[in-house]
């Protein structure tokens, strides 16, 4: 590819092919949805897009949902969890994770300060008080936020750092199998 | 059906690395980052080199690409904001889908100057899935930027059609 065919912003039709940009969206919904709603997000052919989803139920990473006569998509949350926490423990050290919670409590300890409140459903009772200005309408908003992402990630992590020493485990057995079969 | 706690919040990870995976495939775009970790991310950040993303010269060097993409509680479409900004000269535009300025619609297009608001005009709602959307909003932003109006050294955005 010449240089100045790479310039502009690339669509992303230009930089993934069809069958990623199919499991990009099916594997990102919040909801279930149709074939054709997937195809046509991902500006993919319809017959595409069905292969790739049948392809993505048996690898178990999409459940399929019948809603009357039609058949629905959508992630399999419980494979989702499992998969984020799997990737914590392979990409982080113990301790980065245990620095991520310092962080998380930390910055939650200042927000609880800085607005007198103890949680964010506190926080967002406040926004019903009609003297606030836009800005901090806005300000408040993004914390509370933040603050629900602080706990669902908290709550991730915690769970990384639970399971880190028997995947650990579950890891060296395999490596030693591995030794023994090529020994 | 079983209800999960944070079942948004991995959707949102995901979709996060999806951002941050189609960014670091732009050519114009150099160490794409998340903010605050990886371990946590909320926001994608990229450094911009203008010239190749716009496609035309541009009197700025340096520029960067702020991407958020979140639920919230009783809605029931994603709030995001994609935002171009110049720190050089103060400058962010950025399309912002979220509770700010209903008064626009779902989505607006917003221009700082000096972290002040210049001016604000209502985009089209996409019911559309966020990648989708991003794909959308990254091709419009071009647009967008030669739609600033430079006068005395002050920049100002006095239409915003889509």
């Amino acid at each position: 590819m010449s240089e100045s065919s790479r310039d502009g912003v690339q669509s992303w039709t230009e930089s993934m092919s069809a069958r990623e940009r199919i499991r990009s969206v099916a594997e990102t919904l919040r909801e279930p949805r149709s074939v054709n709603w997937i195809s046509e997000q991902a500006d993919a052919a319809w017959s595409t897009t069905n292969e790739e989803l049948q392809d993505l139920v048996e690898q178990g990473q999409l459940r399929r949902v019948e809603a009357g006569e039609t058949t629905l998509y959508q992630p399999d949350y419980t494979r989702l969890l499992f998969e984020e926490i799997r990737t914590l423990i392979e990409e982080n050290p113990r301790e980065e994770l245990r620095s991520e919670l310092a962080a998380i409590t930390e910055e939650i300890e200042g927000w609880q300060a800085t607005y007198d409140v103890e949680t964010w459903e506190d926080l967002e009772q406040s926004l019903a008080d009609g003297t606030l200005a836009s800005d901090e309408l806005r300000e408040r908003r993004d914390v509370i936020a933040f603050w629900r992402e602080n706990e669902e990630d908290r709550r991730l992590i915690k769970h990384a750092l639970e399971l880190y020493s028997d995947v650990e485990s579950a890891r060296e057995q395999m490596t030693t199998v591995a030794d023994r079969a090529t020994s | 059906m079983i209800f999960l706690a944070g079942r948004d919040r991995y959707t949102q990870r995901t979709l996060l690395r999806d951002v941050h995976d189609r960014l670091t495939d732009q050519a114009s775009c150099e160490n794409v980052r998340y903010r605050p970790s990886r371990r946590r991310p909320r926001y994608i950040i990229a450094d911009v080199d203008p010239t190749t993303l716009l496609s035309t010269p541009y009197d700025v060097e340096n520029a960067r690409l702020e991407i958020r993409f979140w639920y919230p509680v009783g809605v029931d479409h994603e709030y995001y904001r994609i935002n171009w900004v110049e720190p050089d000269r103060s400058l962010m535009l950025g399309f912002h889908q979220d509770a700010d300025h209903p008064d626009l619609g779902s989505c607006h297009i917003q221009l700082n100057y000096e972290d002040t608001p210049v001016n604000r005009h209502g985009a089209t709602f996409f019911d559309a899935h966020p990648l989708a959307v991003l794909d959308d909003r990254l091709q419009q932003l071009p647009a967008a930027i030669d739609s600033i109006n430079w006068e005395t050294g002050t920049p100002s955005l006095p239409t915003w059609p889509v």
